[in-house]
Protein backbone atom coordinates (compact mmCIF):
# COMPACT_ATOMS: atom_id res chain seq x y z
CA UNK A 1 0.00 0.00 0.00
CA UNK A 2 3.00 2.33 0.72
CA UNK A 3 4.48 1.49 -2.51
CA UNK A 4 1.08 2.81 -3.77
CA UNK A 5 0.92 5.70 -1.97
CA UNK A 6 4.33 6.91 -2.73
CA UNK A 7 4.19 6.66 -6.57
CA UNK A 8 1.02 9.14 -6.21
CA UNK A 9 2.36 11.43 -4.15
CA UNK A 10 5.61 11.67 -6.60
CA UNK A 11 3.05 13.23 -9.13
CA UNK A 12 0.85 14.86 -6.74
CA UNK A 13 -0.36 14.45 -3.49
CA UNK A 14 -3.05 11.57 -3.15
CA UNK A 15 -6.18 12.69 -4.77
CA UNK A 16 -9.51 12.97 -3.45
CA UNK A 17 -10.87 10.82 -6.19
CA UNK A 18 -7.80 8.06 -5.34
CA UNK A 19 -8.91 7.89 -1.56
CA UNK A 20 -12.25 7.93 -2.11
CA UNK A 21 -11.52 4.34 -4.26
CA UNK A 22 -9.43 2.85 -1.63
CA UNK A 23 -12.02 3.47 0.57
CA UNK A 24 -14.77 2.18 -1.36
CA UNK A 25 -12.86 -0.91 -2.19
CA UNK A 26 -12.06 -1.93 1.62
CA UNK A 27 -16.09 -1.19 2.11
CA UNK A 28 -17.03 -3.62 -0.19
CA UNK A 29 -14.44 -6.26 0.85
CA UNK A 30 -15.44 -5.66 4.69
CA UNK A 31 -18.95 -6.11 3.54
CA UNK A 32 -17.64 -9.58 1.97
CA UNK A 33 -15.68 -10.32 5.14
CA UNK A 34 -19.39 -9.64 7.16
CA UNK A 35 -17.46 -7.12 9.17
CA UNK A 36 -20.21 -4.39 9.46
CA UNK A 37 -18.14 -2.32 12.33
CA UNK A 38 -15.40 -1.82 9.48
CA UNK A 39 -17.68 -1.00 6.59
CA UNK A 40 -19.24 1.79 8.20
CA UNK A 41 -15.83 3.19 9.25
CA UNK A 42 -14.45 2.87 5.65
CA UNK A 43 -17.91 3.70 4.02
CA UNK A 44 -18.28 7.49 5.75
CA UNK A 45 -14.15 8.20 4.74
CA UNK A 46 -15.08 6.84 1.25
CA UNK A 47 -17.87 9.06 0.78
CA UNK A 48 -16.55 11.98 2.53
CA UNK A 49 -13.67 12.25 -0.11
CA UNK A 50 -16.02 11.36 -3.08
CA UNK A 51 -17.99 14.49 -1.64
CA UNK A 52 -14.96 16.32 -1.34
CA UNK A 53 -13.33 15.13 -5.15
CA UNK A 54 -16.58 16.08 -6.58
CA UNK A 55 -16.96 20.05 -4.98
CA UNK A 56 -13.71 20.53 -6.17
CA UNK A 57 -14.02 19.78 -9.66
CA UNK A 58 -16.86 21.87 -9.54
CA UNK A 59 -14.89 25.23 -8.25
CA UNK A 60 -12.72 24.08 -10.77
CA UNK A 61 -14.67 23.64 -14.17
CA UNK A 62 -17.51 26.33 -13.40
CA UNK A 63 -19.35 25.17 -16.54
CA UNK A 64 -18.50 21.64 -17.08
CA UNK A 65 -19.55 21.08 -20.62
CA UNK A 66 -20.21 18.16 -21.78
CA UNK A 67 -18.88 17.61 -25.40
CA UNK A 68 -15.66 19.12 -23.70
CA UNK A 69 -15.55 16.53 -21.60
CA UNK A 70 -16.04 13.65 -23.88
CA UNK A 71 -13.31 15.20 -25.57
CA UNK A 72 -10.96 15.12 -23.14
CA UNK A 73 -11.89 11.11 -21.88
CA UNK A 74 -11.27 10.34 -25.28
CA UNK A 75 -7.89 11.67 -25.13
CA UNK A 76 -7.06 10.00 -21.91
CA UNK A 77 -8.28 6.79 -23.15
CA UNK A 78 -6.58 7.23 -25.97
CA UNK A 79 -3.15 7.20 -23.69
CA UNK A 80 -4.07 4.69 -21.74
CA UNK A 81 -4.97 2.24 -24.86
CA UNK A 82 -1.62 3.38 -26.42
CA UNK A 83 0.56 3.64 -24.40
CA UNK A 84 0.02 2.16 -20.43
CA UNK A 85 -2.39 -0.88 -21.27
CA UNK A 86 0.72 -2.26 -23.32
CA UNK A 87 3.24 -1.01 -21.20
CA UNK A 88 1.47 -2.79 -17.82
CA UNK A 89 1.31 -5.97 -20.21
CA UNK A 90 5.06 -6.18 -20.86
CA UNK A 91 5.87 -5.43 -17.83
CA UNK A 92 3.68 -8.00 -15.85
CA UNK A 93 4.95 -10.85 -18.53
CA UNK A 94 8.16 -9.87 -17.73
CA UNK A 95 7.87 -9.83 -14.12
CA UNK A 96 5.25 -12.95 -13.86
CA UNK A 97 2.30 -10.78 -11.94
CA UNK A 98 -0.57 -12.81 -13.15
CA UNK A 99 -3.10 -10.92 -10.96
CA UNK A 100 -2.09 -7.88 -12.25
CA UNK A 101 -2.27 -9.15 -15.77
CA UNK A 102 -5.69 -10.33 -15.36
CA UNK A 103 -6.44 -6.54 -14.53
CA UNK A 104 -4.95 -5.20 -17.80
CA UNK A 105 -6.89 -7.94 -19.64
CA UNK A 106 -10.00 -6.46 -18.24
CA UNK A 107 -9.43 -2.85 -18.01
CA UNK A 108 -8.09 -3.25 -21.59
CA UNK A 109 -11.39 -4.96 -22.77
CA UNK A 110 -13.96 -2.49 -20.68
CA UNK A 111 -11.96 0.65 -21.65
CA UNK A 112 -12.32 -0.26 -25.32
CA UNK A 113 -15.82 -0.52 -24.90
CA UNK A 114 -16.60 2.75 -23.11
CA UNK A 115 -14.05 4.40 -26.31
CA UNK A 116 -16.90 3.18 -29.06
CA UNK A 117 -19.75 4.01 -26.61
CA UNK A 118 -18.19 7.68 -25.96
CA UNK A 119 -17.53 7.44 -29.51
CA UNK A 120 -21.72 6.39 -30.36
CA UNK A 121 -22.56 9.28 -27.77
CA UNK A 122 -20.88 12.09 -29.01
CA UNK A 123 -22.66 10.88 -32.60
CA UNK A 124 -26.20 10.79 -31.80
CA UNK A 125 -26.50 11.31 -28.18
CA UNK A 126 -29.41 9.54 -25.96
CA UNK A 127 -30.79 7.69 -29.14
CA UNK A 128 -28.04 4.83 -29.19
CA UNK A 129 -30.66 4.24 -26.17
CA UNK A 130 -33.57 2.83 -28.00
CA UNK A 131 -37.39 2.27 -26.80
CA UNK A 132 -37.00 -1.22 -24.33
CA UNK A 133 -33.40 -0.73 -23.53
CA UNK A 134 -31.83 -0.08 -20.41
CA UNK A 135 -28.04 0.40 -19.81
CA UNK A 136 -26.10 -2.65 -17.90
CA UNK A 137 -22.84 -2.69 -16.17
CA UNK A 138 -21.01 -5.49 -14.40
CA UNK A 139 -19.97 -5.04 -10.84
CA UNK A 140 -17.25 -7.70 -11.32
CA UNK A 141 -14.91 -5.54 -14.68
CA UNK A 142 -16.54 -2.69 -15.69
CA UNK A 143 -18.33 -3.69 -18.91
CA UNK A 144 -21.16 -1.84 -20.09
CA UNK A 145 -24.01 -2.99 -22.87
CA UNK A 146 -26.81 -1.21 -24.13
CA UNK A 147 -29.59 -3.77 -24.63
CA UNK A 148 -32.89 -4.77 -23.27
CA UNK A 149 -32.20 -7.53 -20.93
CA UNK A 150 -29.15 -7.84 -18.60
CA UNK A 151 -26.53 -10.64 -20.73
CA UNK A 152 -26.68 -14.05 -19.28
CA UNK A 153 -22.89 -14.02 -19.08
CA UNK A 154 -20.26 -11.07 -19.13
CA UNK A 155 -18.51 -11.38 -22.14
CA UNK A 156 -14.84 -9.72 -20.32
CA UNK A 157 -14.98 -11.57 -17.22
CA UNK A 158 -17.37 -14.18 -17.69
CA UNK A 159 -19.79 -13.51 -14.37
CA UNK A 160 -23.62 -14.37 -14.43
CA UNK A 161 -26.20 -11.65 -15.03
CA UNK A 162 -26.94 -11.74 -11.09
CA UNK A 163 -23.53 -9.42 -10.97
CA UNK A 164 -24.84 -6.62 -13.72
CA UNK A 165 -26.75 -3.69 -12.18
CA UNK A 166 -28.91 -2.13 -14.64
CA UNK A 167 -29.92 1.88 -15.27
CA UNK B 1 -15.09 -19.24 11.45
CA UNK B 2 -18.56 -18.99 10.57
CA UNK B 3 -21.07 -20.47 8.26
CA UNK B 4 -23.12 -17.92 5.87
CA UNK B 5 -25.96 -18.93 3.74
CA UNK B 6 -26.61 -17.86 0.29
CA UNK B 7 -30.15 -17.24 0.49
CA UNK B 8 -29.81 -17.12 -3.83
CA UNK B 9 -28.51 -20.29 -4.06
CA UNK B 10 -30.62 -21.92 -1.10
CA UNK B 11 -33.23 -24.31 -2.68
CA UNK B 12 -34.69 -25.30 1.13
CA UNK B 13 -33.92 -28.66 0.85
CA UNK B 14 -32.96 -27.84 4.93
CA UNK B 15 -30.42 -30.75 5.08
CA UNK B 16 -28.34 -27.89 7.36
CA UNK B 17 -30.87 -28.05 9.81
CA UNK B 18 -30.85 -31.92 10.31
CA UNK B 19 -26.68 -31.58 10.78
CA UNK B 20 -26.45 -28.20 12.93
CA UNK B 21 -25.42 -29.64 16.55
CA UNK B 22 -26.53 -25.97 17.74
CA UNK B 23 -29.85 -25.06 15.56
CA UNK B 24 -27.95 -22.11 14.09
CA UNK B 25 -28.76 -22.39 10.44
CA UNK B 26 -32.65 -22.78 11.55
CA UNK B 27 -33.35 -19.18 11.74
CA UNK B 28 -36.87 -17.02 10.56
CA UNK B 29 -35.09 -14.98 8.46
CA UNK B 30 -33.01 -17.13 6.74
CA UNK B 31 -29.64 -15.39 8.41
CA UNK B 32 -27.29 -18.30 10.01
CA UNK B 33 -27.19 -17.41 14.05
CA UNK B 34 -23.26 -16.53 14.39
CA UNK B 35 -23.57 -16.59 17.95
CA UNK B 36 -24.61 -20.59 17.90
CA UNK B 37 -21.80 -21.47 14.78
CA UNK B 38 -19.25 -23.64 16.13
CA UNK B 39 -16.14 -22.83 14.84
CA UNK B 40 -14.82 -24.70 11.90
CA UNK B 41 -17.62 -27.09 12.60
CA UNK B 42 -18.10 -26.69 8.38
CA UNK B 43 -20.62 -29.82 8.64
CA UNK B 44 -24.03 -27.63 7.19
CA UNK B 45 -21.07 -26.55 4.33
CA UNK B 46 -20.75 -30.33 3.51
CA UNK B 47 -24.23 -31.30 3.77
CA UNK B 48 -25.92 -28.77 1.51
CA UNK B 49 -26.88 -30.13 -2.00
CA UNK B 50 -26.89 -26.60 -3.23
CA UNK B 51 -23.75 -25.92 -1.93
CA UNK B 52 -25.44 -22.61 -0.90
CA UNK B 53 -23.60 -22.31 2.47
CA UNK B 54 -20.20 -21.26 2.42
CA UNK B 55 -17.30 -20.08 5.79
CA UNK B 56 -16.55 -16.85 6.90
CA UNK B 57 -12.59 -17.11 7.86
CA UNK B 58 -11.88 -15.09 10.96
CA UNK B 59 -7.84 -14.68 9.75
CA UNK B 60 -6.31 -13.60 6.43
CA UNK B 61 -2.89 -14.17 5.37
CA UNK B 62 -0.63 -11.62 4.75
CA UNK B 63 -0.74 -10.23 1.26
CA UNK B 64 2.48 -9.97 -0.69
CA UNK B 65 3.47 -6.72 -2.85
CA UNK B 66 3.41 -6.67 -6.55
CA UNK B 67 6.56 -5.48 -8.03
CA UNK B 68 7.11 -1.79 -7.88
CA UNK B 69 6.89 -1.49 -11.77
CA UNK B 70 3.93 -3.31 -12.02
CA UNK B 71 2.45 -0.58 -8.84
CA UNK B 72 3.74 2.55 -10.96
CA UNK B 73 1.77 1.56 -14.60
CA UNK B 74 -1.27 0.19 -12.67
CA UNK B 75 -1.37 3.94 -10.73
CA UNK B 76 -0.82 5.36 -14.08
CA UNK B 77 -3.75 3.59 -15.22
CA UNK B 78 -6.02 4.24 -11.66
CA UNK B 79 -5.47 7.75 -11.48
CA UNK B 80 -6.94 8.56 -14.56
CA UNK B 81 -9.67 6.24 -14.19
CA UNK B 82 -10.57 8.18 -10.41
CA UNK B 83 -10.69 10.61 -12.46
CA UNK B 84 -13.07 10.38 -15.06
CA UNK B 85 -15.13 8.50 -12.39
CA UNK B 86 -15.77 11.63 -10.56
CA UNK B 87 -15.86 13.81 -13.57
CA UNK B 88 -19.03 11.51 -15.24
CA UNK B 89 -20.38 11.61 -11.73
CA UNK B 90 -20.55 15.14 -11.68
CA UNK B 91 -22.35 15.53 -15.15
CA UNK B 92 -24.73 13.01 -14.84
CA UNK B 93 -26.14 14.93 -11.66
CA UNK B 94 -26.09 18.15 -13.62
CA UNK B 95 -28.30 15.98 -16.75
CA UNK B 96 -31.57 16.70 -16.58
CA UNK B 97 -32.60 14.09 -19.41
CA UNK B 98 -32.51 10.96 -17.92
CA UNK B 99 -30.78 8.46 -20.48
CA UNK B 100 -28.14 11.17 -20.81
CA UNK B 101 -27.37 11.46 -16.70
CA UNK B 102 -27.25 7.34 -17.00
CA UNK B 103 -25.31 7.30 -19.79
CA UNK B 104 -22.88 9.60 -17.67
CA UNK B 105 -23.28 7.30 -14.60
CA UNK B 106 -22.83 4.39 -15.96
CA UNK B 107 -19.43 5.51 -17.41
CA UNK B 108 -18.39 6.55 -14.31
CA UNK B 109 -18.86 3.25 -12.44
CA UNK B 110 -17.43 1.39 -14.62
CA UNK B 111 -14.15 3.64 -14.51
CA UNK B 112 -14.40 3.18 -10.74
CA UNK B 113 -14.89 -0.47 -10.65
CA UNK B 114 -11.15 -0.59 -13.82
CA UNK B 115 -10.12 1.66 -10.87
CA UNK B 116 -11.05 -0.49 -7.87
CA UNK B 117 -9.77 -3.44 -9.95
CA UNK B 118 -6.08 -1.81 -10.73
CA UNK B 119 -6.03 -0.52 -6.89
CA UNK B 120 -6.47 -4.08 -5.44
CA UNK B 121 -3.73 -5.25 -7.92
CA UNK B 122 -1.28 -2.40 -6.72
CA UNK B 123 -1.38 -3.62 -3.24
CA UNK B 124 -4.37 -2.81 -1.78
CA UNK B 125 -6.56 -6.28 -1.95
CA UNK B 126 -8.02 -6.08 1.90
CA UNK B 127 -7.29 -3.76 4.33
CA UNK B 128 -4.04 -5.14 6.86
CA UNK B 129 -2.76 -3.46 9.98
CA UNK B 130 0.49 -3.02 9.19
CA UNK B 131 0.16 -1.38 5.73
CA UNK B 132 -3.02 0.63 7.21
CA UNK B 133 -0.89 1.66 9.94
CA UNK B 134 1.52 3.09 7.11
CA UNK B 135 -1.06 5.17 5.53
CA UNK B 136 -1.96 6.55 8.67
CA UNK B 137 1.74 7.36 9.85
CA UNK B 138 1.95 9.04 6.52
CA UNK B 139 -0.45 11.71 7.91
CA UNK B 140 -1.78 11.88 4.40
CA UNK B 141 -5.48 11.46 5.68
CA UNK B 142 -5.40 13.66 8.86
CA UNK B 143 -3.85 16.28 6.66
CA UNK B 144 -6.51 16.42 4.03
CA UNK B 145 -8.99 16.97 6.49
CA UNK B 146 -7.21 19.32 8.17
CA UNK B 147 -6.25 21.31 5.28
CA UNK B 148 -9.88 21.10 4.10
CA UNK B 149 -11.90 21.78 7.12
CA UNK B 150 -9.26 24.31 9.33
CA UNK B 151 -10.52 23.03 12.21
CA UNK B 152 -8.39 22.32 14.96
CA UNK B 153 -10.84 21.21 17.70
CA UNK B 154 -12.64 18.56 16.01
CA UNK B 155 -10.33 15.05 16.17
CA UNK B 156 -12.99 12.99 14.53
CA UNK B 157 -10.81 11.72 12.01
CA UNK B 158 -8.18 10.62 14.49
CA UNK B 159 -10.95 8.65 16.39
CA UNK B 160 -12.06 7.13 12.89
CA UNK B 161 -8.39 6.02 12.25
CA UNK B 162 -7.54 4.95 15.09
CA UNK B 163 -10.81 2.65 15.84
CA UNK B 164 -10.02 1.08 12.39
CA UNK B 165 -6.29 -0.02 13.25
CA UNK B 166 -7.77 -1.26 16.65
CA UNK B 167 -10.43 -3.19 14.87
CA UNK B 168 -7.64 -4.57 12.32
CA UNK B 169 -5.26 -5.26 14.92
CA UNK B 170 -7.17 -6.88 17.35
CA UNK B 171 -9.14 -9.07 14.50
CA UNK B 172 -13.09 -7.89 16.14
CA UNK B 173 -14.97 -4.70 16.29
CA UNK B 174 -13.72 -1.52 18.57
CA UNK B 175 -15.62 0.95 20.15
CA UNK B 176 -19.16 1.28 18.21
CA UNK B 177 -19.11 5.00 17.53
CA UNK B 178 -22.21 6.86 15.34
CA UNK B 179 -20.81 9.42 12.94
CA UNK B 180 -22.29 12.05 11.17
CA UNK B 181 -21.75 12.96 7.24
CA UNK B 182 -22.57 16.44 5.63
CA UNK B 183 -23.80 15.38 2.52
CA UNK B 184 -22.75 18.57 0.83
CA UNK B 185 -18.86 19.38 2.27
CA UNK B 186 -18.11 15.90 2.95
CA UNK B 187 -17.19 17.09 6.91
CA UNK B 188 -16.90 13.81 8.99
CA UNK B 189 -17.53 14.12 12.59
CA UNK B 190 -18.58 11.70 15.61
CA UNK B 191 -19.55 14.76 17.27
CA UNK B 192 -23.47 15.14 17.53
CA UNK B 193 -23.78 17.77 14.67
CA UNK B 194 -27.02 19.26 16.56
CA UNK B 195 -27.93 21.80 13.53
CA UNK B 196 -26.45 22.99 10.44
CA UNK B 197 -23.18 21.52 9.43
CA UNK B 198 -20.29 23.83 11.55
CA UNK B 199 -18.03 23.83 8.15
CA UNK B 200 -20.44 24.96 5.20
CA UNK B 201 -23.87 25.54 7.31
CA UNK B 202 -26.23 22.50 5.36
CA UNK B 203 -28.62 20.70 6.70
CA UNK B 204 -27.86 17.89 4.82
CA UNK B 205 -26.43 15.92 7.67
CA UNK B 206 -26.57 11.69 7.13
CA UNK B 207 -25.81 9.98 10.58
CA UNK B 208 -24.14 6.90 10.21
CA UNK B 209 -25.02 4.03 13.08
CA UNK B 210 -22.74 1.24 13.46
Amino acid sequence: MMNLINKVLEENELPFDVLSLIFSNFTTVTRKQQRPHLESLFSILSLSFEIQAKNQLRENILNVEQKNILGVFQDKIKEDLQENYPEGFKISEVLKQRGALRALTWGQKVTSIQNSLIKRFIKSGESIIKENEKIHVCEACGFVIIKNNTPDICPVCKAPSSRFVSF
Amino acid sequence: MFAVRNIKLCTKDCMCLYVCPTGATDTEDGKIDVSKCIDGCRLCVDACPSHAIYLIYDRYPETTLPENDVVQVLTKLLVKKAEMFIKAQVISENEKLKNRANFFKCLGLSNKITAEDCIREAGCLIPEEKKFNNLVQSNMVQKLFKETYKRSDDNSIEIILNNILESLRLNKDADKITMFLCENCGYVSTKNIPGDCPHCASNKIRTIKD
